[in-house]
C-alpha cells in the first residue's frame, strides 16, 4: 500500500475545457503541502478564469497518487470547496484511496465537499463519472 | 539479608487488645526497640506480604492489593521495606512469569498497572518527616523506557529519606529532561533504564546532563548486573538497586570535568561505522531477511499477515540487539539477548533453531562488518543447529 | 622550555669570555691583579671564591650589588655570598664536569649564577641578571593561567542555564581566584536580593534578603546596570554585616564592588573581598577582573532570560497541558498524550474530563484535535476547552454543545477545524452508561470483558469550517472490566513498524486491545501509547492522545476526584 520512498508532491492538470477541469493530485496532502496544493490549485483555476472567464462549473480531483493525506490535507481541501463553491463550481474525487475515502466519511466531509453548487444543479450528473468511485484496494 | 530481617527489626509493635499503636521512631536496619516487647503474633515478613500481592495483583483485584498495603503500612512495616522488598518483589516475579509464559502481557501489563496504584497509595500515605532533609534530585526514565516502575520505587525510596524528587516518568525525551534541569538545578539526576537498547539514547542523555555540569548516576537492568555499560558511557555513578542508588546519592556524586569531552571519546570504536550502519538499514537488514526466510522453507511463505509481522518484529529485534552490542563494543550484551529469546521461545514451544536460522540469513548481510559478524558468530555458538525446515521465532 | 634555552644563550656567552682569560695567574690574588680589567669589564657582577667559600675577588658591579645587598639587609655566608649561591658553590660534582648554573636573587633581582673553574679549585661565579626574563616568564605564566582560568569559567558559567547555579559558580570562582570572599547580589526581587556567598576554598550560602543596596557605596549604582560603572574600592570599615559571608573569619582588608554587565539587564553585583589591605589590583589582574566580570555577567542575564521566559511558557502552558485523570464517582478515567515534536509539551491534540456534581450527574468527557502542531494548535485548543467549560451546564445535549461550538469556531478566513468525541458517563448499578457522540473523529471503541472489539456506532461532522453540524450518538453500556477507548489519529496513523514504512492502523489497534479486557484504564491507555511508540521507532510522528473510560474489574470504592492540571509536568514529591 505504501511506498518506501515518498513521491513528490505534486499537482498536474491531465485535460479541460471552458466548463470542466481535470486535475492529478500525486504524493503526500499533508499538514506541511496544504500550502503548495492551495498555491498550485489557485494558479490553474486563475489562469483557467482569465482564458475562459467565469464558465468553469466541474473541477474533478484524481486521487490515485495520493500517499498520504491528514487533518491539514482535508483543511485545504475544505478551503478550495468554499472558493469553488462561491465561483459555482463543482468539486468532484475520483480514484481516491480507502484512507482518503475513510478520512471523508470519519469527519463528515465528503458529502459537503462534493455538494452540487446552486448555478449548475446537475452538477453531479453533468460531468466526470458521478462523485466518488469505489475505493482503490 | 534473610527475607524478612528488615521487616521484623522494623514493624512496630501493636498491641491488638487495646486497639492502640506505639508510635516509636524506627530506623531501617536496626532492631526496634519495642521488638521484645510485642504481644501479637508475628507480623508477616515481606516475603509472607509479597506472596499475597501476588496472588492479588494476579487475580486483578486491586481493591485486595490495595487492602493488604493499606493493612501492611497501618500495622507500621517500614515503607522502604514494603516498596523495595514487597512490592518490587512481586513486579520481578511477574517479568519472571510473562518470561516463563505462566501470564501474557494482558496480565503482565494489568499486574503493573495494580502495583503502580499500590505504589501510589503508599506513596500519599502520611509519613513521619524525615530525620534531615536534603537536596533536590531528579530521576527519569530515558527517552523510549516504558518500564517506570524501577525509577518510580527510587523516587519514592529518596523521597522518604528526605530528598526534594522531581519525578519525570518514563520515556523523558532528553530535550524534556535538559530543559527541567535547566530550571530545577537538582544536586544530581538520576537515569533509569531497563532494556539494553536504550543505552545509546541513555548515553546522549547522560552526556547532555552533564555538560550542564550535573552529576549523572544511572541504574536499571541496561546497565548491566556490575554497570559495567555505566561506567563505559561516562555516568558518574551507578548502583544496583533502589536502596543502593540512595546510599551512593547520601555520599554525594561529584560532575566530571565535562567542558571539553565528547561522546565519542568514550566509544572510539565507533569509528568504524558498523553500529551507524546497522542502526540506519534496520529495515532494509527486516526486509533481506524475511526474503531469505521465504527462500529457505516453505514455512514463511504460508504464515499469516499477522505471523509474518511477529516474525519481522523478532528480526528488527535482532537487528536493535546486535546494533545496541556494536554501540557498547560487547559480543556478551547480543549473545545474553539471544540466550534470552531461546528461552522465551523455548517456554512458548516455538524450536529454537528457526532463531539460528535467522542468524545465520543476518550474517551473509552483514559479510563486510567484522564486528558484528564476530558477535553474530559468537551469539550462533550458543544455539542448536537448525533443520532445514524451520523458521524463526513466532512468539 | 623556551625561557630555559635563553638563559642558556646567555651562558654559552660567558665560558667564551672564561676562554679568553686561559692565560690567568694561577692563584685569584695574582688574577686581581692581572686579569681583573676582564672582570671589571664583564657585563655582570662578577666574584672569584675559593674553595672554603671565600669571595677571594669581585668587580666593580659585583661590589655594587653586594653593598645594596648589605644595605636592605640581606644576609650573607661569613664568606660574603648569598646563601644560595653558597650552597651551591659547596654541591660536590665531578672534577671534569661543568658545573652547572643556578639561579637566585640579590638585592630584589634574579641572577643565573654561571660558575668558571680554575685550575686551582678557585671558581669564577659570573652573575647573569635575569631580572626582567624571569618577570616576563611570571608575567606569561599568569598570563597563561588566567586564559585557562577564564575558558574553564566560561565553560561553567556557559554549560548552566539556571540563575541560582550561575550565581554560584560566579561567587566560587570569583572566591578561588580573584579574592578571599566573594558575594554575588542578584536584582532585586521585590525588594528583596539573592545574596550567594562564597569563600576561597569553602562553600556557598545562598539566602534572600531584604537590603539597602545604599549602605555600600556604589553598590546602588552598579545594581542600576546603566550606564556602566567602573568597579570601587570601598572602606572595609563601611561595609554592612549582609556584604560579609557567614561565618568569614579572617580579617577584611580591603573591599571591592564590580558591577556584572547584562544584556541590557542588570546582571547583579560582585562583591569582592580581600584579606590583605593590599589595595590596587596590578593591570594583569584588572584586565582580568573585567574579563571575569564580564563573562560572569553575560551567563547570568542569559540565565535570567532564560528562566523569565520558561517561567512565562509554564504560566501560559499550565491551562493547555492535558490534565492528570483519575477515577471519577466510581469510573476510572485515564490519558496520555505524547506531542508530535519532543521538545514541545503541547500540540493539537486534548481531553478534558468534567465530573458531575455527584454520582447521579454525568460526567463530562471531551477528546479532540485540532488540524495543526505545536503552540498555533495548541491555542485553539485552549479556545475549545474554554468554550466547552462555559457549555457544561448544556453538556447533556451533544448536538447543541456541538452546534455552539461550531458557531464559536467558524471563521471566514480559514479552515482550520477540530474533531472531537464527546461522552456522558454516568454509573448506574454495576454498569455504566454511556452516550457517545463523534464530531467528525475516529469512533471509540469498546473492549468488552471478553476481549471483543468494538466500534461505537457515532459520526458526525467536523467542528470549525462546515456552516452545519450533522451527528449520531450512541448509547453504550460497559461491564465490569470494560472500557471505552478515545484516541486520535496520531496513534492509528503511526508510521514505521519492522518494515518501517508501514501505519500502525485501526486493525492492529484493534488487535492491542483484545488483550486489554479487564485491565485498568491506566493500563490500557499505557499499552496502546507503547506500542504506538515502538511501532514508530524513532520516526516522526503527529500527536498522539490517548483516554479509556473503564468501569473497573475489581468493583468500585471511593476515589477522590482528581482534576488538576499536572499533565507533563514533573510530579514533585516532597519529603
Amino acid at each position: 500500500m505504501n511506498s518506501p520512498t515518498p513521491v513528490e508532491f505534486s499537482v498536474d492538470v491531465q485535460s479541460g475545457d471552458t466548463r470542466s477541469l481535470h486535475l492529478a493530485i500525486r504524493g503526500e496532502l499533508e499538514y506541511d503541502t496544504g500550502t503548495a496544493f492551495t498555491e498550485r490549485v489557485n494558479a490553474v483555476l486563475d489562469t483557467h478564469l482569465r482564458r475562459h472567464g467565469p464558465a468553469l462549473r466541474h473541477l474533478h480531483l484524481d486521487w490515485e497518487g495520493l500517499t498520504a493525506i491528514d487533518c491539514g490535507g482535508l483543511s485545504v481541501l475544505i478551503g478550495l470547496r468554499r472558493r469553488t463553491h462561491a465561483a459555482g463550481i463543482a468539486l468532484h474525487l475520483h480514484r481516491q484511496p480507502a484512507r482518503l475515502t475513510r478520512l471523508l466519511d470519519v469527519t463528515g466531509v465528503g458529502g459537503y465537499l462534493t455538494e452540487a453548487t446552486d448555478t449548475d444543479g446537475r452538477g453531479l450528473s453533468a460531468g466526470g463519472d458521478g462523485g466518488r468511485s469505489a475505493p482503490s484496494p | 539479608m534473610p527475607a524478612g530481617t528488615v521487616m521484623t527489626s522494623t514493624v512496630k509493635a501493636s498491641t491488638v487488645k487495646t486497639g492502640t499503636v506505639k508510635t516509636g521512631t524506627v530506623t531501617t536496619g536496626t532492631v526496634n526497640a519495642a521488638k521484645g516487647t510485642a504481644d501479637t503474633a508475628a507480623p508477616p515478613t515481606p516475603s509472607d506480604l509479597a506472596e499475597r500481592l501476588w496472588t492479588a495483583v494476579i487475580g486483578r483485584d486491586e481493591p485486595a492489593a490495595m487492602a493488604l498495603a493499606t493493612a501492611a503500612a497501618d500495622a507500621g512495616a517500614d515503607g522502604e521495606t514494603l516498596l523495595l522488598d514487597v512490592v518490587a518483589a512481586v513486579q520481578r516475579r511477574v517479568g519472571h512469569e510473562w518470561a516463563a509464559n505462566r501470564i501474557g502481557v494482558a496480565e503482565e501489563h494489568a499486574a503493573t498497572a495494580i502495583i503502580d496504584r499500590v505504589v501510589t497509595v503508599l506513596a500519599h500515605r502520611p509519613t513521619p518527616p524525615p530525620s534531615r532533609t536534603r537536596g533536590n534530585v531528579t530521576v527519569a526514565c530515558v527517552d523510549g523506557e516504558w518500564h517506570s516502575l524501577p525509577a518510580r520505587l527510587l523516587a519514592e525510596t529518596l523521597t522518604g529519606r528526605g530528598w526534594r524528587v522531581d519525578f519525570l516518568g518514563a520515556h523523558t525525551p532528553t530535550p524534556h529532561l535538559i530543559a527541567h534541569v535547566h530550571q530545577s538545578n537538582p544536586a544530581a539526576a538520576l537515569l533509569s533504564a531497563s532494556l539494553p537498547t536504550h543505552l545509546p539514547t541513555a548515553h546522549q542523555a547522560v552526556t547532555a546532563v552533564q555538560s550542564l555540569g550535573i552529576p549523572v548516576m544511572v541504574g536499571g537492568a541496561a546497565f548491566g548486573t556490575d554497570g559495567r555499560y555505566a561506567r563505559l558511557l561516562g555516568a558518574d555513578a551507578w548502583a544496583p538497586d533502589a536502596r543502593g542508588a540512595a546510599d551512593r546519592l547520601a555520599r554525594g556524586i561529584t560532575a566530571r570535568h565535562a567542558e571539553r569531552r565528547h561522546e565519542i571519546d568514550d566509544l572510539p570504536h565507533l569509528a568504524d561505522q558498523e553500529y551507524t550502519f546497522v542502526k540506519s538499514n534496520r529495515t532494509t537488514l527486516v526486509r533481506r531477511c524475511l526474503a531469505a526466510l521465504d527462500e529457505r522453507g516453505p514455512d514463511t511463505r504460508a504464515y499469516s499477515a499477522a505471523q509474518r509481522e511477529r516474525t519481522a518484529e523478532d528480526l528488527a529485534h535482532i537487528v536493535d540487539f546486535l546494533a545496541t552490542a556494536l554501540y557498547v563494543d560487547e559480543a556478551d550484551l547480543f549473545t545474553s539477548f539471544i540466550g534470552w529469546t531461546r528461552d522465551i521461545l523455548t517456554a512458548r514451544n516455538v524450536p529454537a533453531a528457526g532463531l539460528r536460522l535467522g542468524l545465520d540469513i543476518l550474517t551473509e548481510q552483514l559479510r563486510d562488518f567484522p564486528r558484528a559478524l564476530g558477535f553474530i558468530r559468537v551469539a550462533i555458538d550458543t544455539l542448536p543447529t537448525a533443520p532445514a525446515h524451520s523458521g524463526p521465532g513466532t512468539a | 622550555m623556551s625561557s630555559d634555552k635563553e638563559v642558556v644563550g646567555c651562558a654559552r656567552r660567558v665560558p667564551r669570555l672564561v676562554i679568553r682569560t686561559s692565560g690567568t695567574p694561577k692563584t685569584p690574588r695574582d688574577g686581581d691583579v692581572h686579569v681583573g680589567s676582564i672582570w671589571n669589564d664583564a657585563p655582570c657582577p662578577v666574584l672569584v671564591v675559593d674553595a672554603d667559600g671565600d669571595v677571594i675577588g669581585s668587580n666593580e658591579g659585583a661590589r655594587r650589588l653586594f653593598a645594596h645587598a648589605e644595605e636592605v639587609g640581606e644576609g650573607l655566608t661569613a664568606g660574603g655570598l648569598p646563601h644560595w649561591l653558597a650552597r651551591a658553590h659547596h654541591r660536590p660534582h665531578p672534577a671534569a664536569a661543568p658545573q652547572e648554573a643556578v639561579s637566585g636573587t640579590v638585592a630584589g633581582r634574579t641572577f643565573a649564577a654561571h660558575p668558571s673553574r680554575i685550575e686551582n679549585g678557585d671558581v669564577v661565579w659570573w652573575l647573569v641578571e635575569d631580572t626582567d626574563l624571569r618577570r616576563a616568564e611570571q608575567e606569561l605564566r599568569h598570563e597563561r593561567e588566567r586564559a585557562a582560568l577564564l575558558a574553564d569559567v566560561s565553560g561553567a558559567l556557559l554549560s548552566s542555564l539556571n540563575l541560582e547555579r550561575c550565581a554560584e559558580v560566579t561567587a566560587r570562582m570569583a572566591a578561588d581566584h580573584l579574592a578571599d570572599a566573594a558575594v554575588v547580589v542578584a536584582p532585586a526581587q521585590g525588594r528583596r536580593h539573592a545574596l550567594t556567598y562564597a569563600q576561597g576554598g569553602g562553600g556557598i550560602t545562598r539566602t534572600v534578603a531584604s537590603i539597602d543596596p545604599r549602605t555600600v557605596p556604589g553598590l546602588a549604582e552598579a545594581l542600576q546596570g546603566f550606564p556602566p560603572v567602573p568597579a570601587r574600592w570601598i572602606d572595609p570599615d563601611d561595609i554592612p554585616d549582609w556584604s560579609v559571608p557567614p561565618g568569614f573569619a579572617g580579617p577584611i582588608g580591603s573591599v571591592i564592588v564590580t558591577p556584572l554587565p547584562g544584556h541590557g539587564v542588570p546582571a547583579g553585583v560582585l562583591i569582592l573581598l580581600r584579606a590583605s589591605t593590599h589595595r590596587a589590583f596590578t593591570d594583569g589582574e584588572e584586565v582580568f577582573a573585567r574579563l571575569f566580570a564580564a563573562r560572569a555577567g553575560a551567563a547570568l542575564s542569559a540565565a535570567r532570560l532564560y528562566a523569565e521566559q520558561a517561567s512565562i511558557t509554564t504560566t501560559l502552558l499550565r491551562e493547555l497541558l492535558p490534565p492528570r485523570l483519575e477515577r471519577v464517582h466510581g469510573v476510572e478515567y485515564a490519558g496520555v498524550y505524547r506531542t508530535s515534536q519532543d521538545h514541545e509539551r503541547v500540540g493539537g491534540d486534548f481531553y478534558d474530563v468534567h465530573p458531575g456534581a455527584d454520582a447521579s450527574r454525568e460526567t463530562f468527557v471531551v477528546l479532540g484535535d485540532v488540524a495543526g502542531k505545536g503552540l498555533e494548535a495548541a491555542v485553539l485548543t485552549g479556545k475549545i476547552r474554554s468554550v466547552l467549560h462555559a457549555l457544561l451546564p448544556l453538556s447533556g445535549d451533544h448536538q447543541q454543545v456541538l452546534v455552539l461550538l461550531n458557531d464559536a469556531l467558524m471563521n471566514s478566513h480559514h479552515t482550520r477545524f477540530a474533531t472531537l468525541v464527546l461522552a456522558s458517563v454516568r454509573r448506574s448499578a454495576g454498569q455504566v452508561l454511556l452516550r457517545l457522540t463523534s464530531a467528525g473523529h475516529l469512533p471509540p471503541l469498546i473492549v468488552r470483558a471478553d476481549g471483543r472489539v468494538e466500534e461505537a456506532a457515532t459520526g458526525g461532522t467536523l467542528v470549525g469550517a462546515l456552516p452545519d453540524v450533522r451527528t449520531r450518538s450512541v448509547d453504550v453500556v460497559l461491564a465490569p472490566g470494560e472500557t471505552c477507548l478515545l484516541y486520535t489519529d496520531g496513534i492509528t496513523e503511526a508510521r514505521g513498524g519492522p518494515l518501517g514504512d508501514d501505519f500502525y492502523g485501526e486493525e492492529r489497534l484493534r488487535e492491542a486491545l483484545r488483550e486489554c479486557a479487564r485491565m485498568p484504564a491506566e493500563a490500557v491507555v499505557e499499552r496502546v501509547q507503547m506500542l504506538a511508540a515502538q511501532w514508530l521507532g524513532g520516526g516522526r510522528h503527529d500527536d498522539m492522545a490517548t483516554l479509556a473510560i473503564t468501569n473497573p474489574a475489581g468493583g468500585v470504592d471511593g476515589f477522590a476526584v482528581a482534576d488538576d492540571r499536572e499533565g507533563r509536568e514533573p510530579c514533585r514529591r516532597e519529603p
